[in-house]
C-alpha cells in the first residue's frame, strides 16, 4: 500500500472550518501587503474594485500589527533574496 | 487567472463553498462547476470559453454516436469513420491555432524563397504579395491557452470510447466538466476519461473524508516552487543566459542551463501540485504527474517520471498504435523517433522543439539498442550497484540539460550561440558572473524539492493529518505568508501555459 492509500482524510465540516480559518489568518497576515500590491495595479475599474475591497482589511491588519511578521520576513530574507 | 494570485484565491474560496453547499443537488452542482470552469477560462477569453464548450458538446455527441453504433451492431468501419472525423476535427482545431503560423512563416515561405529567387523577379513579386496578405492574417491568430491539453483529453476520450475501454459519459455535462475542470484545464495534468469522468458523474460525496492535509501540502509546495524558486532562477540566471548567451562565459552558461533545468521542473511540477491539491480539496483525485525526474538512471526512466500524463498519453495513443516495439528493432526505433518528434511539436510550433523531440527520440532508440545488445532488458535487469546508478543519474541529468538548450532556445541562432558560449571559458564582460553562493543554493534547493515527489509528500502529510484541523490551517497560512514574503513582486506566467 503506498502513501496515497494510507492517508487519513478529514470530514467535510473540519475541512470547511479549516479552509475558512486558513483564509482568515492568511488575510490577516497579508492584508496590508495585498493592498500595496493593488495600489500598483494599472488604473481602471479592476484596480478600483480591489482597492475598495482590500483597503478596510489593510487598515485593520495594520492597526492590529498583523502585518509585522510578513514585513519583517520581507525586509530580511525577502530583500536579501530579491535585490 | 493564474494560480498564485489574489483573484484565484478569491475564486477558489467561492467555488469551494458553493461546490460543497450544493452537494445535495447533483445537477445544480454540475452546472455550477462547469460555469465556474468556464469563468476561470473566460478570464483570458470568453470567445475561447465558447469554443471549449462547443468542443465538449461535439466530442461527446460523436462518442455517444460511436457507442450507439456498437449497440446496433453496425459495421466497424462506420464507427471508424466517426473516429477519423472527430480526430481530424480535434487535430484540425489544434493545428489551425497552433501550427498555421509555423507552417507559413517557418516552413513554407523559407522553402519558397530560394525557389522564387531562381525563377526570377515575377515569382519574387508574387511571393512578396502572398506574404504581405498572409502575415497580417497570421498575426490575428491567437493561441487559446491550454488548447494542447484539452485537445489531448478530448482525443483520449473519443479513442477510448472507440476502443470500448470506457463508456461515453452519462451526459454532455459530465464530459464538459471532465474536459473543462478548472484545476487542470490550462496546463494539465492530462487526466484520462477513465479516471475523471466517473468522478464527474458521481460527484464527490460530502460524507466521504477529504484528503485535506496532502492537498494543503501540495498547494504550499507548489507555491514555494513557483513563487520562490522558479521565479528567482528565471529572473536571475536562466533568462539572462538564454537572452544574451554571447555575454557569458562557459561556466555561467552551464549555471544558466542547470538553473533552467531546475526552473522548468519547479515551474511545471508546481502547477501540477497546485492543480492536484485544489482538486483534492474539492473531492476529486488526479494521478501524479512527476516523480523525481532528475533522479532517473536512464532516459526511458526519465520519461516515466517527467510529465507522466503526457508521456503515457503519447505511449498509449501514438507509440503503441504505431506498432510500439512489436515489429522489430528498426520499426521500434522509427516509432520512438516519430513519437518524440510529434511530442516535441506538441510543446510548440518551432524548429527547436522538433530538434528537442528528435534528440530525445534518437537517444531513446540508441539507449534501447545498447541495452538490448548488453542484455539489459527491463524484465531481466538486476538493480545496478549504487555507484553505477549514481553515475547514470548524473549522466542522464546532463543529457536532459543539454536537450533543454534546444527546448528553451526558441531560435536555432540562440541554440548555436549557447553552444559557442559553452566553449568560451573567459567572459567578454568580466564583471558579469552569475556564480554566487546564493545562485548555487537556489539551484540546489530547487533540485532537492524533487524529494517531495511521489509518495514522500503524502507520507509527511499523513503525520500532520492526525493533528487538529485548525492548527493545520493556521500553520498553512503562516507558511503561505513566508512564501509570499520570500517571493518577488508579481507573478510570471507558468512556462507550460504557452503550450
Amino acid at each position: 500500500m503506498d502513501g496515497r492509500e494510507q492517508t487519513t482524510g478529514m470530514p467535510l465540516k473540519k475541512v470547511w472550518g479549516g479552509v475558512v480559518l486558513f483564509y482568515a489568518v492568511a488575510l490577516a497576515l497579508n492584508g496590508a501587503a495585498l493592498h500595496r500590491n493593488n495600489e500598483i495595479m494599472p488604473y481602471g475599474p479592476v484596480r478600483t474594485f480591489w482597492l475598495a475591497a482590500s483597503g478596510p482589511v489593510a487598515n485593520i491588519c495594520t492597526a492590529l500589527h498583523f502585518d509585522h511578521p510578513r514585513a519583517w520576513l520581507a525586509r530580511t530574507a525577502g530583500k536579501a533574496l530579491n535585490e | 487567472m493564474l494560480f498564485p494570485t489574489t483573484a484565484f484565491a478569491v475564486f477558489f474560496f467561492v467555488v469551494f463553498q458553493i461546490h460543497w453547499a450544493l452537494a445535495g443537488y447533483p445537477r445544480a452542482r454540475k452546472i455550477f462547476l462547469l460555469a465556474a470552469s468556464l469563468f476561470f477560462y473566460g478570464f483570458w477569453s470568453w470567445k475561447f470559453a465558447g469554443m471549449l464548450l462547443a468542443s465538449a458538446v461535439i466530442n461527446h455527441a460523436v462518442a455517444v454516436r460511436m457507442d450507439d453504433l456498437v449497440r446496433t451492431a453496425a459495421p466497424a468501419r462506420s464507427r471508424r469513420r466517426w473516429l477519423v472525423g472527430i480526430v481530424a476535427f480535434n487535430l484540425g482545431l489544434l493545428g489551425f491555432f497552433k501550427y498555421t503560423g509555423f507552417f507559413f512563416a517557418d516552413a513554407l515561405f523559407p522553402l519558397l524563397r530560394p525557389i522564387c529567387l531562381r525563377l526570377g523577379p515575377a515569382a519574387v513579386t508574387w511571393l512578396v504579395g502572398v506574404q504581405e496578405n498572409i502575415y497580417p492574417w497570421l498575426a490575428q491568430i491567437v493561441l487559446p491557452v491550454g488548447i494542447s491539453f484539452f485537445t489531448f483529453q478530448a482525443l483520449s476520450y473519443v479513442v477510448d470510447v472507440h476502443r470500448r475501454h470506457v463508456a461515453p459519459a452519462d451526459s454532455w455535462l459530465d464530459f464538459a466538466n471532465y474536459l473543462a475542470f478548472f484545476p487542470q484545464l490550462v496546463a494539465g495534468p492530462i487526466v484520462r476519461a477513465a479516471d475523471l469522468v466517473p468522478q464527474m458523474e458521481r460527484m464527490p460525496d460530502r460524507t466521504a473524508p477529504i484528503e485535506a492535509a496532502p492537498a494543503v501540502f501540495l498547494i504550499l509546495a507548489g507555491l514555494f516552487k513557483k513563487t520562490v524558486v522558479a521565479n528567482w532562477l528565471a529572473a536571475r540566471l536562466a533568462d539572462p543566459v538564454f537572452a544574451w548567451p554571447e555575454r557569458f562565459a562557459g561556466p555561467d552558461v552551464i549555471l544558466g542551463v542547470y538553473a533552467y533545468a531546475v526552473q522548468i521542473y519547479c515551474d511545471f511540477s508546481a502547477y501540477s501540485d497546485i492543480a492536484i491539491g485544489s482538486a483534492l480539496l474539492m473531492g476529486f483525485r488526479f494521478p501524479a504527474n512527476f516523480n523525481a525526474p532528475y533522479f532517473a538512471t536512464n532516459l526511458q526512466d526519465f520519461w516515466r517520471r517527467w510529465h507522466i500524463s503526457l508521456s503515457s498519453w503519447l505511449r498509449d495513443y501514438l507509440y503503441v498504435p504505431l506498432g510500439g516495439s512489436r515489429r522489430g528493432a528498426i520499426r521500434t526505433y522509427a516509432n520512438l523517433l516519430i513519437t518524440f518528434l510529434l511530442g516535441g511539436l506538441w510543446h510548440g510550433a518551432a524548429w527547436t522543439f522538433l530538434a528537442w523531440g528528435a534528440f530525445h527520440g534518437m537517444y531513446l532508440a540508441l539507449e534501447r539498442a545498447v541495452r538490448g545488445r548488453l542484455g539489459l532488458t527491463r524484465r531481466h535487469a538486476a538493480p545496478a550497484p549504487w555507484p553505477l546508478a549514481l553515475l547514470g543519474r548524473i549522466w542522464i541529468f546532463h543529457v536532459v540539460c543539454f536537450s533543454w538548450i534546444l527546448f528553451r532556445g526558441g531560435r536555432l541562432e540562440t541554440v548555436s550561440a549557447m553552444f559557442r558560449s559553452l566553449a568560451h571559458w573567459r567572459t567578454a564582460v568580466p564583471e558579469l558572473t552569475l556564480w554566487s553562493t546564493l545562485s548555487v543554493a537556489m539551484v540546489t534547493i530547487g533540485f532537492v524539492t524533487q524529494f517531495l515527489d511521489g509518495d514522500r509528500l503524502w507520507r509527511a502529510a499523513r503525520t500532520v493529518a492526525a493533528g487538529p484541523a485548525w492548527a493545520l490551517a493556521a500553520a498553512a497560512a503562516a507558511v503561505l505568508t513566508g512564501i509570499l514574503a520570500l517571493g518577488p513582486e508579481g507573478v510570471a506566467p507558468f512556462i507550460y501555459f504557452q503550450f
